[in-house]
């Protein structure tokens, strides 16, 4: 008869085996800003859905902004005015109102020091003109600001809460979210209390929760845009 | 021994995470070897302080008890991000993009700064061959699979 112990020492053979095999195809684990970065998109891409189901049309646009059928994201910060480092975007239309939702993008805050913003949505005509003008965007230009932490560790570090805390200073917004697949109620606690807002455990793994943030959102977004 | 006369285990990775993160180094995976470190050290750090006082008790209560109860599971739920959830998320965004845009020819891309080829993330057969992976992560860890409905 095998033991319980045996049973677990085989699954654990098992488990090493299949991670050799993983480890090979998966170049994108090499370094650990990429699972970060897909996360930035995947968080992004519920935003998207947010605006749809409140009204919005959305179009693929390159960072030239152009409309384009191929939406490219980039590693590292990026000046929207730079065409090598920005991501390319998505244009957002609703009523007369136009915005674009950017990944990764520099923007001055209230200090006038630049801040790299996880994801933002920014009036369209401003980004446009920073755009053609070498300028980047002011905080009073942005609408909605996400920061999104993909963790492997337990808890959410509370210097993650200060972080975030010290960014949402710079930009008064209503809409200004701490994003992550892990929870703290410490970070909680502390984001709250100096108006900023939290949706922990955002994981594709729990799909109420991603259907709870992008809920949140589109009731937010109502408000704002 | 603690000052509530309970023992406290002393600091070791489990044999079994030992080969793990050999798998991991070997893999040019470092950074991932130390993060399942760090996290099995961060439990058993709780673990240890949860046996001595009030006040982390109550600070620790906060915390998933399976990661310091396990630090077996806390290791496997690491894996479970990186090589199972970090493919679900790039394969939701796709989804979510081209619905939101209503796009089916949307392609997405990740480039370097400066580039204009597109970085490969996962192997095209990846979600494929990724398959036994989670059936056996989740049989290591059946509260994931719970967690998902909980």
């Amino acid at each position: 008869m095998t033991s319980t112990k045996d049973t677990r020492a085989a699954l654990w053979a098992q488990i090493e085996t299949e991670l050799k095999k993983l480890a090979a195809a998966a170049p994108g684990l090499k370094s650990k800003a990429k699972p970060e970065k897909l996360y930035e998109i995947f968080v992004l891409s519920c935003i998207a859905r947010a605006l749809r189901s409140i009204g919005a049309s959305l179009e693929a646009r390159d960072s030239k902004d152009f409309p384009t059928s191929k939406l490219v994201f980039r590693f590292g910060p990026g000046l929207i005015h730079s065409p090598t480092t920005a991501s390319g975007f998505v244009h957002v239309a609703r009523g007369k109102s136009n915005y674009e939702l950017q990944n990764g993008v520099r923007v001055r805050g209230g200090s006038g020091v630049l801040h790299e913003l996880d994801v933002c949505l920014i009036d369209a005509k401003a980004a446009s003109k920073c755009r053609s003008n070498g300028l980047e965007p002011k905080s009073s230009q942005i609408r909605l600001l996400v920061e999104c932490k993909f963790l492997g560790k337990p808890r959410i570090p509370l210097e993650l809460g200060r972080e975030f805390v010290g960014l949402g200073a710079e930009f008064s917004l209503r809409i200004k979210t701490l994003v992550s697949n892990r929870e703290s109620p410490e970070v909680h606690a502390l984001v709250v209390k100096h108006g900023g807002t939290e949706n922990f455990r955002t994981t594709t793994l729990i799909e109420k929760n991603v259907n709870r943030f992008v809920n949140w959102l589109a009731n937010e977004l109502r408000q704002v845009l | 021994m603690s000052p509530n006369g309970a023992d406290v285990p002393e600091f070791g990775l489990s044999d079994n995470i030992k080969r793990i993160l050999g798998v991991l180094r070997t893999a040019d995976l470092a950074w991932m070897a130390d993060e399942i470190e760090q996290a099995t050290l961060d439990q058993w750090v709780a673990y240890r302080e949860f046996r001595m006082s009030d006040e982390a008790r109550e600070f620790l209560s906060v915390i998933p008890e399976r990661y310091w109860d396990n630090s077996e599971f806390a290791a496997l739920a690491i894996l479970w991000d990186y090589f199972i959830e970090a493919n679900d998320l790039w394969s939701a965004a796709h989804k979510q993009l081209v619905d939101a845009l209503n796009d089916p020819a949307l392609e997405v891309a990740l480039e370097l700064p400066g580039s204009d080829r597109a970085e490969m993330i996962f192997h095209p057969q990846y979600r494929e061959n990724s398959r036994v992976f989670r059936r056996l992560l989740v049989e290591a860890m059946p509260e994931l699979a719970a967690e998902g409905t909980s």
